[in-house]
């Protein structure tokens, strides 16, 4: 089955910052997770990915679909969007947007608006500008996902939410791609949600691409080690990803296939690599 | 299209409201031009909503969503020339009953000045919804004013010739409508075309 996205030697550049050569697949009925810093340039591949800006060079395949075909946004009415906030205009209640949406979207789908605003328990009278943080993140993701979207992009769709909240929305991510077709792109700030319901992790650094890789692949990949200096400098260096040297000793993530089998071996989370990765590069 | 003019109407609903109670105050006002300033706000509406569209990041997720340069740039286009279509025959009908109490029936002058009137606000929109969508609300509104005071530069300057024109008004209705009318049509066009130019560059 071919990718929901292809994203081959892009780059786009903005005065001090640029997003270099990114090489990204997104394979169709899976969640791939975007993480990185702020300003590491995960909105700015969103947007690229839906032509909301013009990249510098590079090539990108959304559901089969080259970003310079004519009828592009036809595809775009199978993708649904949820950014950093619902950004709806503020005087607009539940039941008008779904009236704005349905002449926005061919393929609208009123019963399942319906039932995501039960679901969720909003308010279809009440102006969005009185609705929570959480009421609107909620709204943003019923309409995303009411004209029956093949691929949703999240752009950091759980920041701020409180646990509860971010928890409901992980198990609806995990709902939409029990679908082979379904697939989902995420970026967000919170490594545990992504290790959550991802299948595939991208981090993305200084707006270089570090890695891309399966989330399972990665945990077995990587270990971290609590080691002394001497340990350190008798270890492989082709064996260390990134190192933290505290008073007592050396705390370093290391490719587990290259470390002798008497190192003892710490539990090894996804937020671990990460922040090791950032810190040391990556190798692949 | 449709979605964003509904989009926008919502957001105009209470801007509307602000506006028919000004009409009904400034009626009150003896020798000001009623029309005037009702077709003037109508064709400033469009750049209230793009205010509005800017303050909520609609603009972002609109370009994430399937609408077309094209058809974001021409619903506040269609916007203006709805609402000013509307201010131009709520002033004439209001002209209409106000003639009508004082005994004094509309006349074709009435018409041409509100028809000029409308005119000049429909290139004013030309003018201004380029500036608009290449530097921002902000910056547009001030140059929105600016293009107001050139206009107000160029009546007075022209004023002479305008006093000519009215001295027989229903000779000169027919002589300067359709050559303004379509002067205001090609000048939109080109706008849109500019607007879209200037929208698919810019970076949302």
């Amino acid at each position: 089955m071919p990718n929901a996205i292809e994203i081959k030697g892009l780059n786009k550049s903005y005065p001090g910052f640029l997003l270099e050569d990114i090489h990204l697949d997104l394979p169709r009925g899976s969640i791939l997770g975007l993480v990185g810093e702020n300003g590491a340039g995960k909105s700015t591949l969103i947007k690229l990915t839906l032509k909301a800006i013009n990249r510098d060079s590079g090539t990108v395949r959304v559901l089969d679909a080259d970003l310079d075909d004519p009828d592009f946004g036809r595809i775009k009415e199978e993708v649904g969007v949820v950014l950093d906030e619902a950004y709806y205009p503020e005087v607009l209640t539940a039941q008008q947007l779904e009236k704005v949406m349905a002449y926005t979207f061919s393929n609208w789908d009123r019963e399942a608006y319906q039932n995501y605003l039960k679901r969720f328990q909003l308010p279809e009278q009440k102006k969005f500008r009185n609705f929570s943080r959480g009421m609107k993140m909620k709204l943003a993701l019923a309409v995303a996902l009411s004209h029956d979207p093949k691929l949703l992009l999240l752009d950091e769709a759980t920041s701020g939410l409180d646990p509860m909240i971010r928890d409901e929305m992980l198990d609806l991510f995990n709902e939409f791609t029990r679908e082979e077709n379904h697939s989902i792109l995420i970026s967000s700030h919170i490594v545990s949600d992504l290790e959550k319901v991802c299948d595939y992790i991208a981090f993305l650094h200084q707006g270089k691409l570090l890695l891309c890789e399966e989330k399972d692949r990665l945990v077995e990949k990587y270990a971290v080690v609590k080691i002394g200096r001497q340990d350190l400098e008798a270890l492989d260096p082709e064996a260390l990803a990134g190192k933290r040297e505290g008073k007592y000793g050396v705390e370093a993530l290391v490719y587990r296939d290259l470390i002798p089998s008497t190192f003892a071996t710490e539990h090894t989370s996804l937020e671990d690599i990460i922040l090791f990765l950032a810190k040391g590069g990556a190798r692949g | 299209m449709k979605g964003l003019l509904l989009k926008d109407f919502y957001t105009l609903v209470v801007q509307m409201k602000l506006f028919l109670l000004m009409i009904a105050i400034f009626t009150l006002v003896p020798n000001f031009s009623m029309s005037g300033f009702a077709i003037v706000y109508a064709a400033m509406l469009p750049i209230t909503t793009l205010a509005y569209d800017e303050r909520s990041k609609w603009t972002q997720l609109a370009a994430m969503m399937p609408y077309t340069p094209t058809e974001l740039v021409v619903s506040k286009y269609i916007l203006g020339y709805v609402t000013v279509a509307g201010a131009f025959a709520l002033s004439l009908i209001a002209q209409a009953v106000i003639g009508s109490l004082k005994g004094s029936p509309i006349g074709g002058m009435d018409v041409l000045v509100v028809f000029i009137t409308a005119n000049i606000a429909l290139l004013i929109q030309a003018a201004n919804l380029p500036l608009i969508f290449h530097f921002g609300v902000e910056k547009g509104r001030l140059l929105f004013m600016g293009i107001i005071a050139a206009m107000v530069m160029i009546g007075m300057g022209a004023g002479t010739f305008l006093l000519t024109l009215f001295e027989n008004a229903s000779a000169a209705l027919l002589r300067w409508a359709i050559p303004a009318g379509s002067v205001t049509v090609i000048l939109n066009i080109l706008s849109i075309r500019i607007a879209v130019a200037m929208y698919e560059k810019r970076q949302y």
